[in-house]
């Protein structure tokens, strides 16, 4: 596949190492004669010290038979002006790395559609994804994102004293953006139907929007009751605005640390429920004025790695329960298992990580992929890519037989992922999240596609 | 150093060559040697000995992981160049009678670095084998014995980069591709089918099947190597001498240029200056030459004069070093004619040596910009080439690297005359100039119609090195010899 890459700052280095790894044709074009040359020994593709969003640039690199245009600025608007140049001068497939919720705001004009992107990322989105994932849910036996983040999948036990025990399914009046999966009793794995009734330590598979998923915690186990979280930020950086979006419940108290006063008055502008306090988490005397041993997590999100590495290591001394760190830069990568077995750190997470990932996800042409796989062979999730000639194309889910045992987790339309309901019609493009034992495989996708 | 990656990319080169002696046999027995002869004996043994020595390095290296950084991928090119000349050597010495070590050294090293000054007087007497080896490792040595694994080996990642652009005088930017891998495979792929075009044209032009492949060969890494005694004058033939003249500067044209051209991209045209700059000396030096000839017999120019003057002109500036004519005995303006080009040599990015013209338009322009700067210090000159901007930094590596081919050029004529004192002066500076640029014939006691087998032993070795150093334009065989490069932390 020609990929063309507009940027390399650790998002765009990163992927131009994974995309031509796994021998993809990739250019890189940089501002910086000199970040290109000293790159240029180290990658192989061809990386190129030029302007991006120049036209003539872009056509001197042939833009036009490229199958996938990476623009990976740190500048939105540069990554806007590349990505419509190159869909006018005839790419396939352009991506955008954009930071600011503007251009996700379709209300007044499709921003996608105007400049001819075809899909918007945004790295720190991703990875604060990955950081709320744990903060939001403590203990749970499996918990999956799909759909950057819009389904979450996670199994639940009916514990003693669940007012669920002994009713049917059908009866339970669950919220319509829930689904009930599968449920495990003793051994044996069998899906769902309206006529099941729950019994008391029966293991629920469970998938839907994250908080409706929340809300019906409490009626799987009364005791779990709701308790406060509260949560410290070091860094208001673009991950850690992201982060408050994501927490932005009630139960969650969230407190920012930024140095910058600057940056500070716009953070509590911006988002009343939270406490922003200036200062420098580096210093010892404010942790211990802030109280961070009592905190639940800390989550040390600045853009610099070293401090987030140090002041993650004081707060753990200081007695938080869960440490979480962001790491930008790709050289650290291979101290990840350090962190986390020998200094405690709970989670690592990278954006450039999270982004490869992500996009060698959408950039892939395989008919299907898995994307995880359940515990107690649980069976997994594949992800179709739903095309023209497929023979579910048109239809409604209740039409489709699916093998038994196997069931719709979420159907993906243009970047908005929902939970199936028995009229949604499955259209050509679509991506379908699909639960399926390991032996009926071949058999669903045989059906599928 | 990461020694275990070397050593096992040694072995790789060591596993090509053994090949390379395989289809030296597969020649022989087509030409109707067999294998009682000696000379496919001789090969056999050859192959034994490389495949040996190609296990050791395996076993050596058999734990490398597969990461290059610049000194190994330096050490790696000078190394196996050294190997190779040596392993290339072998068939020499176990085929022809009564020969020198250093004769053989001589005649691999002047092979594989496409010079084609020969050691060996009665060369045309050998066996097909053996001379289908001396072109064979002309054309190997024209596009790079590590370059054919750098197409291969993905695993190489962006390490290949790097020993691409210091095996050949191209660079990796030069290339459409993202990945090296492809580049060099588009890159063979032109080189090969070249090749084949040129076996055709000349089998058109009147030789027979094995001459015309050996031709084609030597004439495509601009090598010089002939099968027969008299070179191209052999044949007397104009149709002959044009198939070579277009195939000689297609093959000194940056083949990157070519391809472009081919593949219809026009935008792209990074390298135009360059092959406008080469044309035109080339046609100058043609009309020049032609003049020359006028004034050396008398006669009005006609088709046969300005044929050979471009037949030399093209053969001498692609370093290509075939002769039409004896040119020793023209008149000494059109010897130093010659002798200019035989320094500026081809065009980058092609098989042919000496500075390339793209370096010497650099200078040229550094200088204008110096002088310009003498009166008007406080000027800003941007330095173009080809539309491209030039980075004070590249304009100093040309500067430095003709400083020290031309310091190499002078301490080398001091050594070759010390080592030789009967030589005349024309003699020892067409002697280094003819090897250190990897051109083949030079003047006088080198001159075309003569070798190089009446030379010591240890000028021959010293020789045979100054190749190796010319044709990787120096830097890779240089860091051999900095002790700090063996050390392990220093």
């Amino acid at each position: 596949m020609k990929i063309i890459i507009i940027g390399a700052g650790e998002v765009g280095h990163n992927l131009c190492t994974t995309l031509s790894a796994s021998g993809n044709d990739v250019t890189l074009i940089e501002q910086s004669a000199k970040r290109a040359e000293s790159l240029d020994e180290e990658q192989n593709a061809r990386i190129i010290a030029g302007n991006g969003s120049s036209a003539r640039q872009l056509i001197d690199v042939d833009v036009a038979d490229c199958d996938a245009f990476l623009a990976m600025t740190s500048d939105d608007r540069t990554n806007v002006i590349s990505c419509s140049l190159a869909k006018g001068l005839g790419a396939k497939n352009t991506i955008a790395r954009i930071h600011d919720e503007t251009y996700s705001d379709n209300s007044v004009i499709n921003y996608q559609v105007h400049f001819g992107i075809d899909l918007l990322v945004n790295p720190e989105a991703i990875c604060a994804v990955e950081l709320a994932k744990a903060i939001r849910n403590p203990g749970r036996v499996a918990v999956e994102n799909f759909a950057r983040g819009q389904i979450e999948f996670q199994q639940q036990r009916v514990a003693t004293g669940s007012r669920l025990v002994g009713k049917k399914l059908k009866d339970l009046k669950l919220d319509p953006r829930v689904r009930i999966g599968n449920i495990l009793r003793g051994e044996v794995s069998e899906v769902a139907g309206p006529e099941t009734v729950m019994e008391q330590g029966d293991v629920v598979t469970l998938f839907g929007y994250p908080d409706a998923l929340f809300a019906l915690r409490e009626r799987f186990d009364p005791k779990q009751k709701v308790k406060e979280v509260s949560v410290v930020l070091f860094g208001g950086s673009e991950t850690a605005i992201s982060l408050i979006r994501l927490l932005s419940h009630p139960r969650f108290k969230v407190r920012v640390i930024e140095k910058c006063p600057e940056h500070c008055r716009t953070l509590s502008e911006r988002f009343k429920e939270i406490t922003v306090i200036h200062g420098d988490a580096t210093s010892l005397r404010l942790l211990e004025e802030e109280q961070i041993g009592q905190c639940d997590y800390f989550v040390a999100c600045t853009k610099d790695d070293e401090e987030n590495i140090l002041t993650s290591l004081q707060a753990s001394k200081l007695g938080t329960p869960h440490v979480q760190v962001v790491i930008n830069k790709g050289d650290y990568d291979q101290l990840d298992n350090i962190l986390k077995t020998m200094l405690g750190i709970e989670v690592v997470v990278s954006p450039r990580r999270a982004t490869a990932k992500f996009m060698q996800r959408s950039l892939s042409t395989e008919p299907f992929s898995v994307l995880a796989e359940l515990p107690n062979g649980g069976g997994r999730i594949l992800e179709l890519r739903i095309n023209h000639s497929s023979p579910c194309v048109g239809k409604t889910v209740k039409d489709i037989q699916l093998p038994i045992g196997s069931l719709f987790v979420a159907i993906q339309h243009k970047f908005k992922a929902r939970v199936p309901a028995a009229d949604d019609t499955i259209l050509a493009g679509d991506r379908v999240l699909v639960l399926v034992n390991k032996e009926q495989e071949k058999d669903l996708i045989h059906r599928l596609l | 150093m990461n020694t275990t990656i070397i050593y096992k990319l040694l072995s790789m080169v060591l596993l090509a060559l053994a090949g390379a002696f395989g289809l030296c046999i597969i020649a022989g027995l087509a030409c109707g040697e067999s294998f009682g002869d000696a000379s496919l004996q001789a090969f056999l043994m050859s192959i034994g000995i490389t495949l040996g020595l190609a296990l050791v390095f395996h076993i050596l290296g058999r734990k490398g992981v597969a990461k290059l950084f610049r000194r190994e991928a330096l050490c790696l090119i000078g190394l196996s160049w050294l190997l190779a000349t040596v392993v290339g050597a072998t068939p020499y010495l176990l085929i022809v009678e009564h020969c020198a070590i250093s004769d053989a050294i001589f005649e691999s090293s002047s092979g594989l670095t496409t010079t084609g000054a020969t050691a060996f007087q009665n060369f045309h007497e050998f066996p097909h084998s053996l001379l289908f080896w001396r072109s064979l490792s002309q054309w190997v040595g024209g596009l790079g014995v590590v370059v054919f694994f750098v197409a291969l080996l993905s695993s190489l990642g962006a390490g290949a980069k790097i020993l691409f652009s210091n095996e050949s005088s191209g660079t990796s930017a030069d290339f459409d591709q993202g990945r090296i891998q492809r580049g060099a495979f588009h890159l063979m792929l032109y080189y090969l089918s070249i090749s084949g075009l040129c076996t055709i044209a000349y089998k058109w032009g009147g030789m027979d099947w094995f001459q015309s492949i050996n031709h084609a060969m030597t004439t495509i890494a601009t090598g010089g190597f002939s099968t027969e005694p008299k070179s191209l004058e052999q044949f007397n033939s104009p149709a002959l001498e044009w198939v070579s003249i277009v195939f000689m500067v297609l093959s000194a044209t940056t083949f990157v240029f070519v391809i472009r051209i081919l593949q219809q991209r026009k935008h792209v045209l990074r390298h135009t200056k360059e092959v406008v700059w080469f044309y035109g000396i080339l046609v100058g030096a043609t009309f020049l030459l032609s003049i020359y000839l006028v004034e050396l017999t008398g006669e009005l120019p006609n088709h046969d004069s300005i044929r050979t003057a471009a037949f030399q002109a093209v053969s001498i500036m692609t370093t290509t070093g075939y002769s039409s004519v004896d040119f020793d005995t023209w008149l000494p303006p059109a010897k130093m004619l010659l002798i200019i080009l035989m320094f500026i040599g081809g065009c980058s990015g092609s098989t042919a040596g000496g500075v390339k013209v793209v370096r010497i338009v650099i200078a040229m322009k550094a200088a204008k910009r110096s002088i310009m700067h003498a009166f008007r210090p406080n000027i800003a000159i941007p330095m173009r080439m080809s539309g491209q901007l030039l980075s004070e930094q590249a304009i100093q590596n040309v500067i430095v690297f003709l400083m020290l081919l031309i310091s190499l050029q002078i301490g080398s004529m001091l050594f070759v005359s010390a080592n030789e004192p009967h030589l005349a002066f024309i003699g020892v500076f067409s002697t280094v100039q003819a090897t250190l640029f990897n051109i083949g014939p030079g003047f006088d006691a080198i001159g075309p119609s003569q070798h190089f087998q009446h030379l010591r032993d240890s000028t021959k070795i010293f020789l045979s090195l100054l190749m190796i150093l010319g044709r990787l334009e120096l830097y890779a065989v240089m860091v051999l010899f900095v002790p700090s490069v063996w050390k392990r932390f220093s």
